[in-house]
């Protein structure tokens, strides 16, 4: 089953499951949405389940704000993560705040296609991750398997919070494993993705993918990659862990650098695990620019598999 | 789901004395001191706090519809928007989609003249109320300050959403008698406007129709003056929230508390029987 199967299978056992659950989007009943997450889910669920939008952003988070707070289980899909500055205002300002100011849940999922790497360019690539991490209130995922896409949706639609759930498009249909069938959650924590002990990589999403393979064999050297799944709440003790084991930190981030998760991570770590670091935080991360159309370019600002090669050599010779 | 009509939550049922907290940001205030002035609802009571950014609640309340709609109940949401609040994209969406669905939502514009300074005519080029016919909504303008004509209008807007017949936009004609807040000293204001509205207040007119019913008003106010003596000196004793308390409550933990169902119990008209609003 690819990521994007897995993501539409953990849809359709929630949709099955429970009543309240419902979906809805642009795009996403009659077209099975851009890219076909909800294929055949209108058909199988009716269109009162599977709702059609008007291209309204605000107006989706805002209608999925108010129908949670009456006991729904909503999940939007935006058409693209980076649509979601349409509706930040009710995500920041109303679900974010809803339940330390009213002690009102906000049981909501949102559901952003993110990243970049096949050209979409300046709007239709983005890691708007941070953004959120930034605002109280909202969980944020970022599965990088098939299976965490299935088992941290049905997370988060299970959650009584307003979690991001960003999938990147890239793994779409690039990753594919044997997912469990049925209804399974996947905890907001870390996963070790490959165990080791002289340096650690810390990624989430399509960068695992990237520092998985950038590490795979390198000069012999026991490379530990952590994945981390959730960035809020932030598996904290998972990174700590690995970084006072292995005592080298690269950190890899595909949104743009400044104040992003992995800046998060270095700032953790430079804070609590000081003593046990046999080298600077070491970080390669999209510098801070719009991702770019054009191949050439977007590859010059994407974190590339030599790159991150290239950062860990440097790092284990220090 | 409520704006600035502080009336609404009293007739939803909050008590005064946790309104005076609310303000004074005491523990036992609605918000427990998380926020401020009417910024507060009682879940409880079906109500959904308003925050600043206006008109967010509209789609939310629009949300609140269609959770209604899709589950077959026979209730409907309201909630208060500005003068203001009609130039923000919100307005748009909200309408569009209240009136697409046709969701059982009031939408209640308390055209008040001013956007904190900013008058009617440097603010939209059409009236709102007449925009809602553009969205398929029904618009209807009411005077602002006749408490038993905006019920009126409000009921018969209640009526229409739950029978299917979706959204309404009261427009509530009528004057912001204060400052945007305490510190606004209204120079901005005509001397004989606010002269003009003055003639016309709410409460004198409703007044003068109740005297005329042989209703004792003034026995009224003297109780209700008592009450809210006692309310607020309840409130000036309750301590202020404890410090180590200020992180908590970011995140639900466990089952999601239900909101309310909204009954009303100070309303004569959910005493009778009817469903509620």
């Amino acid at each position: 089953m690819t990521y994007l199967q897995a993501i539409s299978d953990g849809l359709r056992e929630e949709l099955r499951a429970d009543e309240r659950v419902f979906l809805m989007g642009e795009d996403i009943a009659v077209l099975g949405g851009a890219f076909k997450v909800t294929d055949g889910l209108a058909a199988e669920f009716g269109r009162e389940r599977v709702i059609d939008t008007p291209l309204a952003e605000s107006a989706i988070v805002g209608t999925a704000i108010g129908a949670a707070v009456v006991g729904m289980r909503p999940v939007c899909e935006m058409q693209f993560a980076d649509f979601i500055s349409c509706g930040f205002d009710q995500l920041v300002n109303v679900a974010g705040k809803m339940h330390y100011r009213q002690r009102l849940a906000v049981p909501l999922t949102i559901r952003l296609p993110s990243g970049g790497g096949f050209s979409g360019g300046p709007f239709h690539s983005q890691n708007p991750e941070a953004w959120f991490m930034h605002a109280p209130g909202l969980k944020v995922v970022a599965p990088a398997t098939a299976s965490d896409a299935k088992g941290l949706l049905i997370a988060a639609i299970h959650d009584p919070n307003p979690v991001l759930f960003f999938e990147h498009k890239h793994l779409y249909r690039r990753i594919k494993e044997d997912v469990a069938p049925g209804r399974f959650e996947t905890p907001f924590a870390a996963r070790v993705a490959r165990e080791g002990r002289d340096l650690t990589v810390v990624a989430y999403g399509a960068m695992v993918w990237s520092a998985l393979e950038a590490t795979a064999d390198l000069d012999g050297a026991s490379i530990e990659v952590l994945d981390l799944r959730s960035l809020v709440p932030l598996d904290e003790r998972a990174i700590l862990h690995s970084v006072r084991k292995c005592s080298k930190l690269v950190i890899v981030d595909e949104a743009n650098a400044t104040c992003a998760a992995g800046a998060q991570v270095a700032a953790l770590v430079a804070e609590h695990a000081f003593e046990h670091l046999d080298g600077p935080v070491v970080r390669v991360a999209t510098p801070d620019v719009p991702i770019a159309f054009s191949p050439p370019l977007e590859r010059a600002l994407l974190p590339q598999v030599e790159q991150i090669k290239e950062a860990c050599r440097e790092l284990l010779e220090y | 789901m409520l704006h600035r009509d502080l009336a609404a939550h009293l007739v939803r049922g909050v008590e005064p004395e946790r309104i005076f907290a609310q303000y004074m940001g005491r523990a036992s205030g609605i918000t427990g001191g998380r926020d401020g002035n009417v910024h507060f609802g009682d879940r409880r009571l079906g109500c959904v706090g308003m925050v600043s950014m206006l008109p967010d609640m509209m789609p939310v309340a629009a949300g609140m519809a269609m959770a209604f709609k899709l589950r077959g109940e026979r209730r409907c949401a309201l909630t208060w928007l500005g003068d203001g609040a009609t130039s923000r994209g919100d307005f748009h969406e909200a309408m569009n989609w209240a009136a697409l669905q046709r969701l059982p939502v009031i939408f209640v514009l308390e055209n008040n003249q001013y956007a904190y300074s900013t008058p009617l005519r440097l603010q939209f080029a059409v009236d709102p109320v007449e925009r809602a016919a553009a969205y398929g909504a029904v618009g209807q303008t009411v005077d602002g300050n006749d408490v038993e004509a905006v019920f009126a209008a409000t009921l018969r807007a209640r009526e229409r959403a739950l029978d299917g017949a979706g959204p309404t936009l009261i427009e509530a004609v009528t004057m912001r008698m204060h400052g945007h807040a305490a510190h606004d000293d209204m120079r901005y204001v005509p001397a004989e406007q606010l002269e003009h509205w003055r003639a016309r207040d709410p409460i004198m007119l409703q007044q003068a129709r109740l005297q005329a019913q042989g209703v004792d008003v003034e026995a009224t106010r003297n109780a209700v003056a008592e009450q809210l003596d006692a309310a607020l000196a309840r409130a000036l004793q309750q301590p202020l929230p404890d410090p180590a308390s200020a992180t908590e409550g970011v995140f639900c933990e466990g089952e999601a508390e239900p909101l309310g169902d909204g009954q009303a119990p100070y309303s004569g008209y959910a005493a009778r029987g009817t469903d509620r609003v």
